[in-house]
């Protein structure tokens, strides 16, 4: 199951990336004028059609007047049912339609966002209609003002909101082929590891909710969890996993999950609480992982680190 | 003083003084006719702070930030500005004084507390630092001495708020050798 969805500022070139990404990626793609000319007439007469293409406030009218009550249902919930629907047979790239919203939390759904300077998109604009760039430019901020509201209204979400998406791209720096490139490395990378996108406050509010009860491997864990929070130095637990070694077929053999990730920091942080002499396995697990993943910053606390950290806090509460 | 648990002077008061006065002669050549804020974390860097701010020679203001951390009974806490800084840092320059760094979580919340107020730039001044692989790696501009991981005193450092006054830095031993 694949889910890629893209959101792009009007004339940055946002649809030749979607159309040859879905080409090369075999992915069947979904844009608007897909969903006017397929889905939404099995929904709406000629004239809702017609309101359904100029009108984002018209996707919240509802759909199935006649049907009870409880079952009726807006043009934009139909349309996010049919995505879902979509999705589960097919591996789909998503063009637009607030669908970086629709498939949020999804685990394989990956989120892209492209843009370019207001200089580039008037260029594209100009050489795609012959519109003089006066023109150009207004219809840009009319464009991106519909983008907006259309997300905002459906959906209540800031589409500028850069924590929507996994990755944006800026189309002044990127050709078509780097931007494929880029976008194709990372849906591969993703295909190891997937891991749903969520809302910053919502994980925030779910860590709060859950922290009493939030089952860690060993106290000393739950302690360090402590000294973090008290230093307000955001933190998640076994976030991830790295592969560490293969077997010839390419089957992972040995892994490593670091305890503690230290998002801020962008640190990794493996505690140990045996002593330093019987910590040689985790040790190599180290090493390598700092071989194999060059970029990744790991720290090892050993367990007299970790002591005198607990004791400091309780001892003298202070490092003055 | 009883000092029944001071183990071995690391650092002499001589030590100390040489190696303000080099620091103070870098520090000068980096804020050359700057305005500063010295921020002193206190307590711990109220002697390092009056010494170092005297072989100074552009203008500085002073001022001071007391950190604590407070407990809950299962041990859980935060750690909290417990004297404000007196002036406003946005757009200053501010260098803060500090006497130790030892994991980096005191300076990590540092940085992001000041930082939060828009001063012009940040650097950070300690006397000690140290040398072994911290949990947190951030940017330090000046160290005085970089040391082993031992439990040191003396010079504004303190055991349950002894030995602060002492006029060197020595190890202090939790279980002295008779």
């Amino acid at each position: 199951m694949q889910i890629i969805t893209i959101s792009r500022q009007t004339a940055s070139g946002g649809e030749e990336i979607a159309e040859e990404l879905a080409n090369r990626l075999g992915l069947k793609l979904i844009d608007r004028s897909f969903v006017l000319k397929n889905w939404l007439p099995e929904v709406a007469d000629e004239h809702q059609l017609h309101m359904l293409e100029q009108s984002s406030k018209f996707y919240t009218k509802i759909a199935n007047p006649k049907a009870e009550k409880d079952k009726q249902i807006s043009f934009a919930d139909y349309l996010a049912q049919r995505l879902k629907k979509e999705a589960e047979q097919n591996n789909l790239l998503i063009l637009g339609l607030g669908a970086q919203i629709i498939f949020k939390n999804h685990p394989y759904a990956l989120h892209f966002k492209v843009v370019a300077s207001e200089e580039f998109r008037i260029k594209e604009l100009e050489k795609k209609y012959g519109l003089h760039p006066e023109e150009a430019a207004r219809e840009l901020e009319l464009a991106d003002r519909k983008h907006r509201r259309y997300v905002w209204r459906i959906h209540n979400q800031d589409w500028e909101e850069t924590t929507l998406y996994h990755l944006t791209l800026n189309r002044d720096g990127l050709n078509l082929e780097e931007s494929l490139s880029v976008l194709m490395n990372l849906v591969d990378l993703k295909k190891e590891n997937p891991k749903p996108l969520e809302d910053n406050n919502e994980a925030e509010a779910k860590e709060i909710e859950s922290e009493s009860e939030r089952s860690f491997g060993h106290e000393s864990e739950k302690e360090f969890a402590k000294i973090l929070d008290m230093h307000h130095i955001k933190w998640e637990y076994e976030p991830s996993e790295f592969p560490l070694e293969w077997d010839p077929e390419g089957n992972v053999i040995m892994a490593f999950r670091p305890d503690f990730y230290l998002t801020e920091h962008d640190t990794y942080v493996e505690l140990t609480t045996m002593k330093r002499k019987y910590t040689t396995e985790k040790n190599k697990k180290v090493r390598l992982l700092q071989e194999l993943y060059p970029h990744i910053k790991i720290k090892i606390v050993y367990k007299k680190d970790f002591e005198q950290l607990a004791e400091k806090f309780e001892l003298d509460r202070g490092e003055n | 003083m009883k000092k029944d648990n001071l183990g071995e002077i690391i650092l002499s008061e001589k030590e100390i003084a040489a190696r303000i006065d080099e620091l103070a002669a870098q520090i000068n050549q980096d804020f050359k006719d700057k305005e500063v804020i010295l921020v002193s974390i206190l307590k711990s860097s109220l002697y390092f702070m009056t010494d170092l701010s005297r072989k100074l020679d552009f203008p500085v203001k002073l001022d001071f930030l007391e950190l604590n951390h407070y407990a809950d009974k299962d041990n859980s806490g935060i750690i909290r500005v417990t004297r404000d800084l007196e002036f406003s840092i946005a757009g200053k320059e501010v260098l803060i004084i500090e006497n130790i760094i030892r994991t980096g979580l005191t300076h990590s919340y540092l940085l992001k507390n000041l930082g939060a107020r828009s001063p012009k730039n940040i650097s950070i001044c300690t006397l000690l630092h140290i040398n072994e692989d911290k949990l947190l790696d951030l940017p330090v501009e000046y160290t005085g001495f970089e040391i082993e991981d031992n439990f040191v005193v003396g010079y504004g450092l303190d055991y349950q708020e002894r030995y602060r006054n002492l006029p060197y830095i020595a190890k202090y031993e939790e279980n002295p050798q008779p």
